[in-house]
């Protein structure tokens, strides 16, 4: 067994299913590098693990400690960090260029060598998951989001996205879920103002090399659910949040920027909406945040009609600019169901049957 | 093993800003950039520093009535062009242009549309009111945030009694007083052509056809008003607050502005050394390489902290902000920074920690701004102060040239024994008087 990986150290044959992508700079003199590691997100595996995962990486390896890491990367002038999505784990580094062969290597210890100690786990990993938790969570847009997500996909795409300390972990938990989804065929690899030769060369030089092989994974549709509510009383401003999931992603993109653009600009009332792109299946929001529920609730009914009623065609152009990518002008298919959550002030928040 | 390099680094150079003077003054900037939204924007070259007593905050309102104007609803529904506005001491961004890619005539058309209809835009009564609300929330909430507050705050002190002073985004009390006619007069002394830079940061407009659109823009041609002289006081403020959670101060030295730049790059780079910390909020606080950080974390004496060189066209204050909840403690967290800010001026930095800083603060000031609006800002800035944009290789020899020696140089001039500016917020009680503070930026030994 070892020997067998021990070997594949020094060949490049596993680095084929490695997927590589170079980027344009936007600085001379700083490269980037984002390591994504599909199937390791959150919807992989029990709920929170891959946040815990993701919290433990760029630690000790039998190599280099975690402090070690630190201190060098702070020495040739680079900075590192991994975070969760729903579908992926991702690692980022930003540093002075001549730095790229430290950074490969670092990113590759930190997915194929990471020790994962219980006492990191104990003293780091777990008191920062839970601050991130109790940040993100504490934001009620972001709640709300989350809890659309729940609504929405149920299972998967539908676990919470960081670590809200409902089950607890060992190491153990780790390393075996890290394992199984630190693989070959689900890393690519985005260089940011490096040369692409360069960076395969190193790449294949370096610990991405020792991972593991495996099959590669097809995102499957996931089943979607409408028609439900979800109402959290808790203090504070109040959000509502209507959304479904949706085939057409960027059909939608338009029916975004045409709730937006019809919303009111008013001071108290942050308005947004969007469409989430995972693998296997998209999710559209569209959110209201105030200090006062009764404006939560004109802007959620507004919104609502608005749904029905606009010709959202028009909108290609605001669509382009908030989705950051070209947008063409089409027809769109509003679904006569959704899901609605409302987190707050819940007693003075529409209901679903009345908007 | 680490220096050694095996590669090619040498890759296409990107295109360095390109700056252009009109004939009637107006500063024209394009800068190529790889980005999803380029924007192309306003800058005035007069922020909080050109308001008085009475009219401060006007700059940020009228970056708020422009951008929340009718004209501006319409830009975004019909081009797909969103206007920003920005604030600081020296310059505003009185509109700023985002764009998606490919819709640079629509960014174009929209900004002359805007300018043409400003004098109504700022006489609508009703949208003014609304903003003036708004403009009060933003400077309310800038106040609530004690790391903003202490900092802000801290300057006013430092440069108390002149413009210098007042806070980037205004008073609620002269926000509240303002009328049409007063961004009527604020904008016919300041949108005037010498005052003025467009700035475009993105790969679809060419320095000749934004020459182009800035020469028909309708801009009064005048001279840009120079700013008032200012003068640093060591002073401290207090706003003692049991309600929050944490204490906080800023502490500062007057130091020169970024027109002399040897200096200001030193001071950058001594501000590095100690870096920030930013305990609970990264996994990797603990490993972090500051000597005060580990030992303030060590004893427990702080949560979070920051070292910074704030410049100016003329001067310039260099210090740090302290936040810990251990309150009781605080005069040790103040004392034992302030002590470590000493090693400076003895000259006990060592080349490890000097080395350190200058990677990572070639890392900070190289990396692109995250977004092209603020890229812009920064371009303007830099234009504006220096009149010309430094190269990132010229950024990078700035740094190569700090020594241990010149930082000790600079420390025995700016640092050692030296007035400060203090300002504290929250719970402290333990935040001692001016003169101990004072006190503690000299050695009673050598």
């Amino acid at each position: 067994m070892y020997s067998v990986r021990s070997a594949r150290q020094f060949s490049t044959s596993a680095l084929r299913a490695v997927s590589f992508k170079t980027v344009p700079a936007s600085s001379d003199s700083v490269s980037s590098l984002k390591v994504i590691v599909k199937n390791a997100g959150s919807k992989s595996g029990p709920s929170g693990l891959a946040h815990l995962v993701s919290t433990s990486t760029f630690l000790d390896t039998p190599e280099k400690s975690g402090l070690r890491l630190k201190r060098e990367a702070e020495l040739l002038g680079g900075e590192y960090s991994a975070e969760i999505t729903r579908d992926a784990l991702i690692l980022k580094a930003t540093f002075l260029k001549e730095g790229l062969p430290f950074f490969v290597n670092a990113l590759g210890s930190a997915l194929a060598k990471a020790s994962f100690k219980p006492h990191e786990l104990k003293e780091v990993a777990g008191p920062y998951s839970s601050y991130v938790n109790s940040l993100k969570t504490s934001c009620p847009k972001t709640k709300g989001i989350e809890e659309l997500h729940a609504v929405t996909f149920r299972s998967g795409l539908g676990l919470p996205l960081w670590y809200d300390g409902f089950k607890s972990y060992s190491t153990e938990d780790i390393k075996t879920f890290a394992k199984s989804a630190f693989l070959t065929e689900n890393i690519e690899i985005i260089g940011e103002n490096v040369d692409s030769a360069d960076l395969q060369k190193f790449v294949s030089e370096s610990s991405f090399a020792s991972l593991p092989t495996g099959n590669d994974v097809i995102a499957q549709p996931q089943p979607t659910y409408t028609g439900s509510e979800s109402r959290i009383r808790r203090a504070g401003k109040t959000s509502a949040v209507l959304g479904f999931a949706v085939e057409d992603a960027d059909a939608f993109e338009l029916v975004a920027a045409g709730l937006v653009a019809n919303a009111p600009s008013t001071i108290s009332a942050n308005v947004e909406s969007k469409v989430l792109s995972y693998d296997g299946a998209s999710l559209f929001y569209f959110s209201v945040t105030s200090s006062d529920a009764a404006e939560t609730s004109k802007i959620i009914k507004d919104a609502a009609k608005h749904l029905k009623t606009l010709d959202f065609s028009k909108y290609a152009k605001y669509a382009s600019y908030l989705a950051g990518k070209p947008v063409t002008s089409k027809s769109v298919t509003i679904p006569s169901e959704f899901n609605l959550v409302v987190i707050g002030d819940v007693d003075n928040a529409p209901l679903k049957s009345e908007l | 093993m680490l220096s050694k390099r095996l590669f090619s680094t040498s890759s296409r150079q990107l295109t360095r800003a390109a700056v252009s003077r009109l004939g009637n003054g107006i500063t024209v900037i394009t800068k190529p950039s790889e980005t999803a939204t380029p924007s192309v924007g306003l800058f005035l070259n007069s922020g909080s520093r050109s308001e008085d007593a009475y009219s401060s905050g006007i700059s940020t309102l009228l970056g708020h009535v422009v951008s929340a104007s009718q004209s501006a609803a319409d830009a975004l529904k019909t081009e797909g062009v969103k206007y920003y506005s920005s604030n600081q001491k020296e310059v505003t961004g009185i509109l700023s242009a985002s764009y998606p890619k490919g819709n640079s005539t629509g960014a174009f058309t929209s900004i002359k549309n805007t300018l043409a209809k400003l004098d109504s835009i700022v006489s609508d009564e009703v949208k003014l009111a609304d903003q003036k609300a708004k403009s009060i929330a933003i400077a309310d909430a800038f106040e609530d945030s004690p790391k903003d507050m202490v900092i802000e705050h801290m300057i006013g002190t430092a440069f108390q009694g002149t413009s210098l002073a007042l806070p980037k985004y205004g008073k609620s009390e002269s926000l509240e007083i303002l009328e049409s006619q007063d961004l009527k007069n604020y904008l016919g002394s300041n949108l005037v052509s010498s005052n003025l830079a467009i700035v475009s940061v993105g790969s679809e407009i060419d320095h000749d056809s934004l020459i182009k659109f800035a020469s028909e823009l309708p801009i009064a041609t005048g001279a840009k008003k120079p700013f008032a002289s200012t003068s640093f006081l060591g002073s401290d403020i207090r706003l003692r607050d049991d309600n929050l959670p944490q204490a906080h101060a800023a502490i500062s030295v007057l130091t020169p502005g970024f027109k002399e730049t040897a200096a200001f790059y030193t001071g950058l780079v001594a501000a590095q050394i100690n870096g920030s910390y930013s305990g609970i909020a990264s996994p990797y606080s603990s490993y972090v390489g500051s000597t005060l950080a580990q030992f303030l974390e060590e004893n427990h004496l702080v949560d979070s902290f920051d070292h910074f060189q704030l410049a100016y066209s003329d001067v310039g204050l260099w210090g740090g902000y302290f936040a810990s909840h251990n309150i009781g403690n605080y005069d040790e967290t103040i004392h034992f920074a302030l002590k470590n800010w000493n090693r400076f001026s003895s000259g006990t930095v060592n080349e490890i920690e000097l080395s350190k800083a200058k990677s990572e603060l070639k890392l900070r000031l190289l990396k692109a701004p995250s977004s092209s609006v603020a890229f812009g800002e920064s371009l303007a800035t830099q234009a504006f102060g220096l009149g010309y944009i430094p190269s990132e290789q010229e950024v990078a020899a700035n740094i190569d040239e700090v020594t241990s020696a010149s930082v000790t140089a600079w420390a025995q001039k700016y640092l050692y024994d030296q007035d400060i500016a203090v300002a504290g917020n929250g719970q402290i009680e333990a935040l001692f008087d001016y003169n101990r503070l004072r006190n503690d930026m000299s050695m009673m030994r050598w």
